[in-house]
């Protein structure tokens, strides 16, 4: 476990070097941003580059930010002043939110829908879902949000269009009124991300489950004359959970910025968001923190695909 | 193709010639549309003829400078599928050669290589490509075929590997080095036509992946450059009229869909027939 | 400025039996009943440091109008020269030493949020401030001419300046509004934006500081009592969203009551006026548009060479009548702007001295272009000279749509005279980077100019050619600097000579001048008395108030 921890740390390592040096090719002026449209003075430019140390060779300016996130402190971003530990942590809770309950709805939707579709392999409802998950996974996040937005928000007002609150809810109402608010807000950006994702997770369960099907032990239990249902969810099921759980893991940082879309197309003020804003403004040392932070849950991510897959599987168990 | 091998049985499920037959339509489409359809840079009136409602002149109405939906819709079609198909080819290229080196070669060569996708795989695509991407005042679109290929390998290589790794201990291999065939006879002759399947299949549900991708990035500005017409930049454009025009917004959006429904049917029905299990 | 409405409803309500009241539509009960209100105002961008010497556009300077009040305001005739067009804010009243020294006398009612009296140190510190190149950094050279501030007692301040010239009244008052003397002395001048001053603004103006959360909104409560009076309004959110089409659809939904800049595109409009709720209201902008045209030979890394093409007259000139202007202008912006004939914005009082352009005329394009070498020998559709085709890049910075939808207008309307551009979407920061490089044939720059036509020398004068962000192009014409400072620093009328070098200006051609558009603003129509100003256009938003027959439920929180 050391090792792969160890591995998983020299991972991200890498991934931060690499997004820095790819970041760093890039033309465009971060100092553009603060210019307002008004010319910024040489004198007020050179001391802007000093205090964002943008004037110190790349080594330097690398090891420093290196020696920042060592210490906790992943520097100031050159767009906003504020520091990118804050940022991020601002932006956390409204990504983790909308991941979260995609990921409940995927996954608590797609794995019955799954077992459902394998327990009739060929039938007129497996092939109508198997239909229409893969009309699902071939449709672009953000016009799917363009359009339930333009009927449900615009058109018809059943539900806000954009956000993650009402800004003018008084922040001291009762705590359920300001879950509902955060609630209604969250509809379309999870339905959106649900439809383009759901498919995955219907197609791995089936595949899993006809294969846990075909296995000798779930036809030994049908011959012996068990009902469909136990021997489906206690006996194949079992066996077929492993791969889904899994995805689980891959799923991780999706949490975090899979969605940068839906959050542009909803306005939704997660990760995705400030990491798109950010690379257009090429407000460095927001990219990476970004960066650092995807990578992370990226790698715990593969590492917990691995462990959770272990310990669904029953054949995996030591 | 006639028989019993896996193509054909690919070839025989509905889906999958429902999906040919799309895809088909719209090479077609892409081919003959120039000869028969508007200039879709032509500006006939941005005045009285824009975000006209589809009639018998332009099938699919027009935009917000009066251009010809229908014309731009062919014309992205064209691009959005070359620099699907190319990118792909690229991206299973370098993949399977990374895949091949690694798997046979093993030992440092292998770790290493391997580190280095772990760590491009620890950042999203999506994320890998906007870093990237900002590295040009202009993008080419030789460069975005290019860029798009270049994160696409990754996952390719990894399967591959574990392909070469599991093939590498098959009597025939063992075998064919017993008898004194060198490293590259070996992985070219013996390991790579063994280890293609699953490459295939995953370049054909790839492709499906690298047009919803390039709309995205079309979509965020950074994919392929006006005036040259994507569904991306089409639907990038058509927020500011979807409400005006709906079929600005309609037109691009059912064409992607249809589109990698179309690739991902081919691809599906291709990964069934080729699995072992079956 | 106390309503007027509140006498004749009273005397109303006198003479009407209860019952007729009572059936009288929901606008006349108004007076008698009033809820606290509220208003959510959609801006695209973060206001990060809504505070004075910080801050000159956008959502932050919104947000800065609401909290820090001026001497004195700009009336609606935006007439910069003298102080006849302006009107008393902070300074009850204001008189003249010399030809070179001004007195405000500041109102006595005037309180800092903090509760502190306005007094005259306030702003002699906050304009020595923003004086100083160091600190002040844009403000500096616009409060250049200001030789000396000094504070006599607690209320009155004088202003000397360097020289006499047309706009020393508009200079004092209008940059920079005086910020709390107690408060911001204390804090470095380098390090004001990362302050807690500069995250919780402590002001004077109608609205205070509530609370802000990075990213999403900035909320503001109306301070009762106010000098000014207390604002119809009382609780005031600048809703930050990024998106233009997001944040339309919040305005739409009813879920935002206000918004700038809605149109373009002008789809828009129409959505705004099915939707019922909103009005339409058109403010005069500082916004130009135009397509500069580098004087320089990109290739010569000096920028010493003229430029091979644009270098001749002949050929700038032949490209600005061969385009039809006012119909790209319509296709974009629908009825709300005008076609310019200079440099000059809708703020400029000055825009409507310049000659009227000569009409559209492709035929005469096409002899410029002869007249200057320019034919098709090869017969491929493009232009060419000395085996040089007559190409142009055009640099369009990706975020503005407006922007990008003329310049492909403009490719399409060059064809046929043979120029072939080539439109090049950039990224914001990349197209910036470029421009200042002088990198560029074609360039598609846009200004949000102040008021004051004096700016015009940041970048149409040969001081500062080639300098960043200011005259890319190189364009320099002695004469039209000579003119400018004449209309600038004579005494008496200085429109004739605001004529003369406006004129000169569409002679030499430095640009194609495109647009000036007014900001189109949409206003939910349950409020009442909501008027935009041009200067600044949320700054009479003190009087607007809520219909209460229209109240929301947020209307009536109070806190």
């Amino acid at each position: 476990m050391a090792g792969r921890l160890l591995q998983g740390l020299l991972t991200v390592a890498l991934a931060a070097v690499l997004a820095f040096v790819l970041m760093r090719l890039a033309p465009g002026d971060p100092l553009a941003v603060l210019g307002d449209d008004r010319p910024l003075t040489a004198e007020a430019r050179a001391q802007l580059e000093a205090r964002f140390g943008l004037d110190r060779p790349l080594g330097a300016q690398f090891a420093s930010w290196a020696g920042g996130v060592a210490r906790g402190d992943l520097g100031v971003s050159i767009a906003t002043g504020q520091p990118v530990t804050r940022l991020l942590l601002d932006r956390l809770p409204a990504s983790l939110l909308l991941g979260g309950v995609v990921l409940v709805l995927t996954f608590g939707l797609g794995i019955p829908l799954g077992v459902l579709q394998a327990t009739r392999p060929g039938s007129a409802a497996d092939r109508l879902l198997g239909g229409l998950s893969l009309a699902a996974w071939a449709v672009p996040s953000f016009w799917l949000g363009l359009v339930l937005a333009g009927t449900f928000a615009v058109r018809w007002r059943l539900l806000p269009a954009a956000g993650m609150t009402d800004p003018l809810l008084d922040p001291g109402a009762p705590w359920a009124v300001r879950a509902a608010d955060v609630l209604r807000h969250l509809v379309l950006p999870a339905l959106t991300l649900t439809v383009v994702s759901i498919a995955a997770v219907m197609r791995y369960q089936r595949a899993a489950m006809l294969a846990a099907l075909a296995q000798p032990s779930v036809l030994a239990a049908r011959a012996r004359g068990l009902p469909g249902p136990a021997v489906i969810w206690r006996h194949a099921w079992r066996n077929a959970i492993g791969p889904v759980v899994a995805l689980l893991g891959l799923w991780l940082p999706l949490l975090v910025t899979g969605a940068v879309f839906v959050e542009y197309v909803f306005d939704w003020p997660g990760l995705g968001q400030l990491a798109a804003l950010a690379v257009a403004a090429r407000d460095y040392p927001v990219v990476m923190g970004v960066t650092l932070l995807v990578a992370a849950a990226t790698v715990a991510g593969n590492v917990a695909a691995d462990v959770l897959h272990a310990a669904a599987d029953p054949r995996l168990r030591p | 193709m006639t028989g019993s091998g896996p193509y054909s049985r690919a070839w025989r499920t509905p889906g999958a010639r429902a999906g040919l037959a799309l895809l088909l339509l719209l090479a077609l489409a892409a081919i003959a549309g120039p000869f028969v359809l508007p200039d879709p840079a032509a500006q006939p009136d941005v005045l009285a003829g824009a975000n006209l409602p589809p009639s018998a002149v332009h099938p699919l109405g027009t935009d917000q400078l009066s251009r010809d939906v229908l014309a731009r819709l062919v014309s992205g079609a064209r691009i959005s599928l070359a620099v699907a198909l190319l990118a792909v080819a690229l991206a299973m290229t370098i993949g399977t050669l990374v895949g091949l080196v690694a798997g046979y070669a093993g030992g440092w060569t292998d770790a290493l290589l391997m580190r280095l996708v772990d760590a491009a795989l620890a950042i999203p695509r999506l994320f890998l490509l906007l870093l990237l991407l900002a590295a040009w005042e202009r993008i080419p679109l030789w460069a975005l075929v290019v860029m798009i290929g270049a994160t696409g390998w990754l996952a390719t290589s990894r399967v591959v590997r574990a392909e070469v790794r599991r093939l590498a201990t098959e009597p025939f291999v063992l075998g064919a080095a017993a008898l004194g065939a060198g490293p590259g006879r070996i992985a070219f002759r013996h390991l790579l036509p063994n280890a293609l399947g699953p490459v295939l299949v995953s370049a054909t549900l790839g492709v499906g992946n690298v047009i919803l991708l390039e709309a995205g990035l079309s979509f965020l500005g950074l994919g392929v450059q006006p005036p040259l017409p994507s569904w991306g930049g089409m639907i990038f454009d058509a927020r500011e009229t979807m409400h005006a025009a709906p079929w600005t917004m309609l037109a691009p959006g059912a064409a992607i869909v249809v589109t990698v429904l179309a690739v991902n049917l081919v691809g599906e029905a291709l990964r069934r027939a080729t699995e072992p299990g079956r | 400025m106390s309503r007027t409405r509140a006498p004749l409803a009273c005397a109303r309500r006198l003479l009407l039996p209860a019952a007729i009241v009572a059936l009288l539509p929901a606008g006349s009960l108004a007076a008698q009943r009033t809820v606290p209100g509220s208003a959510v105002i959609i801006v695209g961008q973060d206001p990060v440091t809504p505070v004075p010497t910080l801050t000159r556009l956008g959502a932050s300077l919104d947000v800065s109008n609401q909290l820090f009040l001026r001497l004195a305001r700009l009336g609606p005739g935006l007439r910069t020269w003298g102080d006849s067009g302006f009107a008393p804010e902070l300074a009850r009243r204001w008189s003249r030493r010399d030809s070179v020294t001004l007195v405000f006398d500041l109102d006595s009612r005037a309180r800092w949020h903090d509760g502190r009296p306005v007094v005259a140190n306030d702003v002699v510190t906050t304009l020595d401030r923003a004086r100083i190149p160091a600190t002040g950094g844009r403000y500096a050279s616009l409060l250049s001419e200001i030789a000396d501030v000094r504070a006599e007692g607690n209320r009155r301040v004088v202003v000397t300046f360097r020289r006499r010239y047309a706009e020393q009244f508009y200079d004092a008052v209008f940059h920079v509004p005086p910020m709390p003397a107690h408060l911001v002395a204390p804090i470095p001048a380098e390090s004001l934006a990362a302050s807690r001053f500069a995250r919780e603004p402590v002001g004077n103006g109608p609205y205070r500081w509530v609370r802000s959360v990075p990213g999403q909104l900035v909320e503001l409560e109306a301070v009762r009592g106010h000098f000014l009076g207390t604002a119809g309004i009382l609780r005031l959110v600048f809703r930050v969203v990024p998106d233009a089409d997001a944040r339309l659809n919040l305005l739409l939904s009813g879920d935002g009551d206000a918004q700038e800049a809605v149109s373009p595109p002008v789809a828009n409009l129409e959505r705004i006026r099915a939707a019922g709720h909103l009005r339409e209201v058109p403010v005069a902008s500082g916004m130009l548009g135009y397509i500069l045209f580098n004087h320089a030979d990109p290739a010569d890394s000096a920028r010493a060479r003229p430029h091979p093409v644009l270098g001749d007259v002949r050929v700038r000139r032949a490209l600005v009548r061969a385009l039809d202007r006012e119909r790209m202008v319509r296709a974009v912006f629908g009825p709300y702007a005008a076609v310019p004939e200079g440099p000059t914005s809708q703020l400029w009082w000055i825009r409507s001295l310049a000659p009227a352009a000569a009409p559209v005329d492709t035929a005469a394009a096409r002899r410029l272009l002869a007249e200057a070498g320019w034919r098709d020998t090869d017969g491929d559709g493009v232009l060419d000279r000395a085996g040089r085709p007559l190409v142009l890049r055009l640099g369009v910075p990706a975020p503005s749509a407006p922007r990008r939808l003329i310049a492909l207008q403009v490719q399409e309307q060059l064809r046929p005279l043979g120029v072939q551009v080539d439109v090049q979407v950039l990224e914001g920061s990349v197209w910036q980077e470029r421009r200042n490089r002088g990198d560029f044939d074609l360039d598609f720059g846009a200004a949000v100019q102040d008021p004051s036509p004096s700016g015009i020398v940041n970048s149409w004068s040969c001081a500062n050619a080639g300098r960043p962000d200011a005259n890319v192009g190189r364009y320099c014409d002695p004469a039209v600097d000579s003119l400018v400072a004449l209309a600038r620093f004579s005494s008496g009328d200085p429109a004739p000579y605001w004529r003369e070098a406006l004129a000169r200006i569409q002679a030499d051609a430095p640009a194609i001048f495109l647009y000036a558009p007014a900001t189109v603003f949409a206003v939910s129509t349950r409020y009442r008395d909501a008027t935009l100003r041009a200067d600044s256009p949320w700054a009479d938003l003190r009087r607007w108030s809520v219909d209460p027959g229209r109240a929301l439920p947020r209307d009536r929180v109070t806190r």
